[in-house]
């Protein structure tokens, strides 16, 4: 029986065709693939979605298989919840493979406008903020009170946008503003199991220049990171996806594949 | 193949790099320790100029370079492969044996601030980074921890500057050291690094198995657990197995991966 991997979606597959052929190249290199998606309608944070998962994951697989997870984008936020969730339960996954996963800076997530448009708690706003003073490599305090300046300075065409020609309605459809407020509203576990990382070439110059796309701090466990090319969009696209693939399939097959760093 | 051990104290005051030298070239790995003398430096970071400068000017062939280093010389090696990287001249191999990064909670309730006398604004960005962390500690317990600092402060005033006359408790050239690691801004590494960790120390630190150095580990690690504790990993019999596990790894950086 093959090694069943569990791809763990933050969209529904309807619609969204961007992680067919991933899928499929993972399916000729070997591997049954178990797409799960939850409507993360109703949840009131990510550890209940989390949840909702974690009984999806054991709805499918027997109790004795390994839990091989992979998760891209959203996805790869709810695969962190998913194994800080099986971890607490004494059963960590075998294996967590996290694509173009990040936690975006608090200056962007500020000067883009995410707290506003995800309407996140004012408490995450604050200690997320923190990190603009404080992270290995933060900005001082004079370009800190830059950022600000300009968030203000956006802050009245934004809420005149928002709040008075579109009456408070989210610009994308329900289902994905819900689980992007979800993902925006929430501090990620700290993970104590090793994780690989698959992160495009892109998104990590978008990621002022951090490898680690923001999660540095969130693993603990062992880290591999691996580049892929493309963008978050093209990197599962011909023909950055082929190799992107590869790399999983040869992860997945080498037990000693944490002692790998980078390829 | 040559791993270049850094070694931040002088070497007549701690033979452990001289062990591990011994117990790589066992393995059939060469090493070559470097020190610097601190002397002069008014930051850690000047002080890893140095040590980069010297690393630099005694690598004078096309092998790539590998660093090794133990506890403060971990913290050196960090600080110096991230110069070097910057230099574009990345190190192939990082190896970290037991170098940790204490929250600034624990260097608060330990004393370490003050008997290292690390500068005031160091201090009020390691508590706003308690604050901001991944679940760190909450509000309270910082506000807490601070104010039992502030009520111990007048004894321990009185003990460090009436009887002791401000002499620090450690011998001049150990403490100036960590006096200068304590105050260090740490830089963080976009390279992947191999960190060599003992279960001990990894309970003393809440379990976190990364001694407190996750944020600054961008491109990635690769986490060993080794015998011992802090002192007893770099001794015998833990000493032969660390050696090993650094050897294999070696091997596989050298055998084309990365």
């Amino acid at each position: 029986m093959p090694l069943r991997l569990v791809v763990v979606r933050g969209w529904p597959a309807e619609g969204d065709d961007l992680m067919a052929r991933l899928l499929g190249l993972l399916a000729e290199g070997g591997m049954a693939v178990e797409d799960v998606f939850v409507d993360p309608a109703g949840c009131g944070s990510m550890a209940e979605w989390a949840t909702l998962v974690v009984g999806e994951i054991d709805r499918r697989l027997e109790p004795s298989e390994p839990r091989l997870l992979l998760g891209y984008c959203l996805g790869g936020h709810v695969t962190i919840e998913v194994t800080a969730a099986l971890t607490a339960q004494g059963r960590p996954p075998t294996h967590v493979a996290l694509v173009d996963t990040w936690d975006r800076s608090p200056a962007y997530q500020l000067s883009h406008g995410i707290y506003r448009r995800y309407r996140v708690g004012w408490r995450r706003r604050v200690r997320h903020q923190l990190q603009t003073l404080t992270r290995p490599g933060a900005v001082r305090v004079a370009p800190a009170a830059g950022h600000y300046g300009v968030a203000l300075v956006k802050w009245i065409p934004r809420w005149v946008s928002e709040v008075v020609v579109q009456r408070g309605r989210p610009r994308l459809r329900k289902s994905h503003w819900w689980g992007l407020h979800l993902a925006y509203d929430w501090t990620y576990s700290v993970l104590d199991v090793p994780v690989h990382r698959y992160n495009a070439e892109v998104s990590i110059i978008d990621n002022d220049g951090d490898p680690s796309m923001g999660l540095a701090a969130n693993f603990r466990g062992g880290s591999v990171l691996r580049r892929i090319g493309g963008d978050h969009i093209t990197c599962l696209r011909e023909p950055h996806v082929e190799r992107l693939a590869a790399l999983v399939v040869a992860d997945l097959a080498s037990p000693l594949a944490i002692a790998i760093p980078m390829a | 193949m040559t791993v270049t051990l850094l070694h931040a104290y002088p070497f007549e005051f701690d033979g452990r790099s001289v062990m591990l030298r011994d117990a790589l070239a066992a393995e059939g790995v060469e090493v070559v320790l470097a020190h610097v003398d601190h002397t002069g430096c008014r930051t850690f970071a000047e002080w890893a100029d140095r040590f980069a400068d010297h690393i630099v000017d005694e690598h004078q062939t096309d092998e790539p370079m590998r660093l090794l280093g133990y506890c403060i010389g971990g913290v050196m090696c960090v600080e110096v492969a991230a110069r070097l990287t910057a230099r574009g001249r990345p190190p192939a191999y990082v190896g970290l044996v037991e170098a940790w990064s204490p929250s600034p909670l624990t260097r608060l309730v330990d004393g370490t601030y003050r008997h290292y006398r690390v500068p005031w604004r160091n201090r009020i960005r390691g508590a706003l980074f308690e604050l901001s962390r991944p679940h760190g500690p909450r509000a309270r317990t910082i506000a807490a921890a601070w104010t039992m600092a502030l009520l111990k402060w007048p004894p321990r005033w009185f003990r460090d500057v009436v009887i002791r006359r401000g002499a620090p408790r450690r011998r001049k050239s150990r403490w100036e050291p960590l006096r200068l690691a304590w105050a260090l801004d740490r830089s963080s590494l976009d390279i992947p690094v191999f960190a060599y960790h003992t279960a001990h120390s990894t309970a003393l630190m809440n379990g976190d198995r990364t001694l407190g150095l996750s944020p600054h580990l961008r491109g990635g690690f690769v986490l060993r657990t080794v015998g011992g504790d802090h002192a007893a990993c770099t001794d015998h019999p833990h000493l032969e197995d660390l050696a090993r596990v650094i050897s294999v790894d070696l091997d596989l950086v050298e055998a084309g991966r990365p």
